[in-house]
């Protein structure tokens, strides 16, 4: 327990450093806090809602991955594989398409049509294995399999959706939708919204850890030591799809960070819910916020879309862990 | 004079019907098991052993019929409070997160456990107790990932022993395990039951049955058996369970049941 604190003191340690620093430096560079009314509003206005945006997606995604890698009980499970975000994207884009023809403001529409793909997706995801996650799967090797398989359909079958608006759409709309699509921060008006769903799933996750880390250790298992396996895998799904939706709407889709940052700490830290949940959601705010600072300042004043920082980082790190672990 | 009631009966069956997929396995079994008893399970492959003893553990609602704890039908009973009553180690473990055997053997008390459930010092030492009963304290540090299918399978059994359920369920608890291993479960098996817990194994190997165990119920395709070991394991009934014959070995250290194969089928192998 008392590793416990240090370690989680230590990453809010971090964390918060890394929210200071994202929050003062930009592509024109950092500011000091000097009481110069310029300053003081484009840091309220532009750098710190960027930083808590990013902190709070990052969070957000983190999470959900770690809750997605229990629930499917597959270390290599993240957000985006049960077509949550593939939903959103689809929405997005399909709303923008149809802006364009109704003149809508663009930024609206697409935020409006991802929260309902998202949607859309967890009602299909829900209506198609319902029964199987009202049973308890007796073989521990078959249990996630069903859920993963339907869900990598439904990416699968949004995916083409994905495609068929970015051939329908205009040229002119077209490098707004790639950007969508690639996820960006710019936008933070649905910040406490966000933070408020990132705060309630964090809170939800540790009060159900102990739990958690049985389910990890099997369905079966789990129950016979008095865990009510069908009622939480449920809760689960609905917790990481709603963390999911959250960060998609208001970002886009920004890979690796869900799949990365909650593996990475699972090797360095070990499977303990109960400390490997809320560090996910530190590491994973912390680390996007440093992200997009790198996205915003490495070539200034052009800015990179952060979904290529993560990647840039995330893969040799990750692969850097695999390889020194002992697994 | 009052009639005392049968608080010893740890678990019973009133008519318990089981069927997986479309084939019936056990029709109306009616069955008791008293604290202080160590029932074996025998039976061909796939005749529901495994079935039975989900069914008997909550996780599989049976097609028919019900089971009592000795606080009523299990069908009622919360998650928790039939953790406290019975524990069943499964024929087989999967991992698939990394765990020190430590930690995996005091999941065993998450039944007990209000809050949080951070381990307190006297946690660790009953796990390690656990584990040295099992011969298993030397891998406490150990991740259960990198451990052969029998260490595992005695990990299982080390969190079983921390559960502390009054009725012991074990599906193949023999099965992985060496022959010195398989003596070692047994024996702790047959300590419980003497400590009054009750415990229900599926097993292959009837001469450890007849060495360990209080009772048997035999399952065949169309009838059950059930009684005392002395009365029950004879080569008449075990050719009717099994299909083949047995013959029986005095020894110095008891009865063997030898099954004798038939000289046809085994020379058909052999050329």
């Amino acid at each position: 327990m008392r590793r416990a604190i240090l370690l989680l003191s230590f990453l809010a340690l971090l964390a918060g450093l890394a929210l200071v620093l994202s929050g003062l430096c930009g592509s024109t560079g950092c500011l000091s806090l000097n009481g110069d009314p310029d300053n003081i509003a484009m840091l309220l206005q532009l750098r710190v809602p960027r930083a808590l945006t990013a902190f709070t997606v990052g969070a957000l995604l983190a999470m959900a991955g770690a809750l997605m890698q229990v629930l499917l009980r597959n270390p290599l499970a993240e957000p985006y594989v049960l077509g949550v975000s593939g939903g959103s994207a689809a929405g997005a884009l399909l709303a923008m398409l149809l802006a364009a023809s109704i003149s809508v403001p663009r930024q609206n529409i697409a935020a409006v049509g991802a929260a309902l793909g998202a949607s859309l997706a967890v009602m299909l995801l829900f209506g198609l294995v319902g029964k199987s996650l009202r049973r308890l799967p007796l073989s521990a090797m078959a249990a996630g399999h069903r859920l993963l398989l339907t869900g990598v359909m439904l990416a699968a079958g949004f995916g083409a959706v994905i495609t068929l608006v970015l051939t329908l759409a205009a040229d002119a709309q077209l490098r707004g939708m790639v950007f969508w699509l690639m996820g960006d921060l710019e936008d933070s008006r649905f910040l406490p919204i966000a933070a408020l769903i990132a705060l309630l799933v964090l809170l939800w996750s540790m009060w159900n850890a102990p739990r958690l880390n049985l389910l990890a250790r099997g369905e079966s298992f789990a129950q016979l030591l008095g865990v009510p396996v069908v009622r939480l895998r449920v809760a689960t799904l609905c917790a990481a799809s709603l963390a999911t939706a959250a960060a998609v709407t208001m970002a886009g889709t920004i890979g690796f960070v869900g799949l990365v940052v909650p593996h990475g700490l699972r090797l360095l830290i070990g499977n303990d819910q109960r400390v490997l949940l809320p560090a996910a959601a530190l590491a994973g705010g912390g680390g996007l916020a440093l992200a997009d600072l790198a996205a915003r300042t490495i070539v200034a004043p052009t800015q990179l879309p952060v979904g290529v920082i993560t990647a840039l980082i995330g893969v040799p790190l990750f692969l850097w862990l695999l390889g020194r672990s002992r697994a | 004079m009052m009639v005392a009631m049968p608080t010893d009966v740890l678990l019973s069956t009133d008519k318990l019907t089981l069927r997986a997929g479309g084939t019936s396995l056990l029709e109306q079994l009616d069955w008791q098991v008293h604290a202080g008893e160590f029932w074996c399970v025998l039976g061909k492959n796939g005749i529901g052993k495994s079935t039975l003893l989900h069914a008997i553990a909550g996780l599989l609602p049976p097609a028919g019929g019900c089971v009592h704890s000795p606080e009523g039908d299990i069908a009622q009973a919360t998650p928790r409070q039939l953790a406290r009553w019975r524990g069943l180690q499964a024929q087989q473990q999967v991992d698939a997160f990394s765990c020190s055997v430590l930690d995996c053997v005091m999941a065993g008390l998450h039944p007990y456990r209000t809050g949080w459930g951070w381990p307190s010092a006297a946690d660790r030492e009953a796990a390690l107790h656990a584990l040295a009963r099992l011969g298993m304290e030397e891998h406490a540090d150990a991740d259960v990932m990198r451990l052969s299918g029998g260490e595992r399978q005695r990990i299982e059994m080390a969190t079983l022993l921390l559960q502390a359920p009054q009725l012991y369920l074990l599906d193949e608890p023999a099965s992985h395990q060496d022959v010195a291993a398989q003596q070692r479960v047994m024996h702790i098996l047959r300590a419980l039951a003497d400590e009054r817990h009750a415990v229900v194994a599926s097993m292959h190997d009837i001469n450890l049955a007849a060495r360990f165990a209080t009772h048997v119920l035999l399952i065949a395709e169309k009838r059950v058996w059930q009684g005392t070991v002395a009365d029950m394991l004879r080569p008449e009934i075990l050719k009717a369970v099994y299909g083949c014959d047995f013959d029986i070995v005095e020894s110095a250290a008891g009865r063997w049941l030898m099954p004798a194969s038939p000289p046809a089928q085994a020379d058909r192998y052999l050329t």
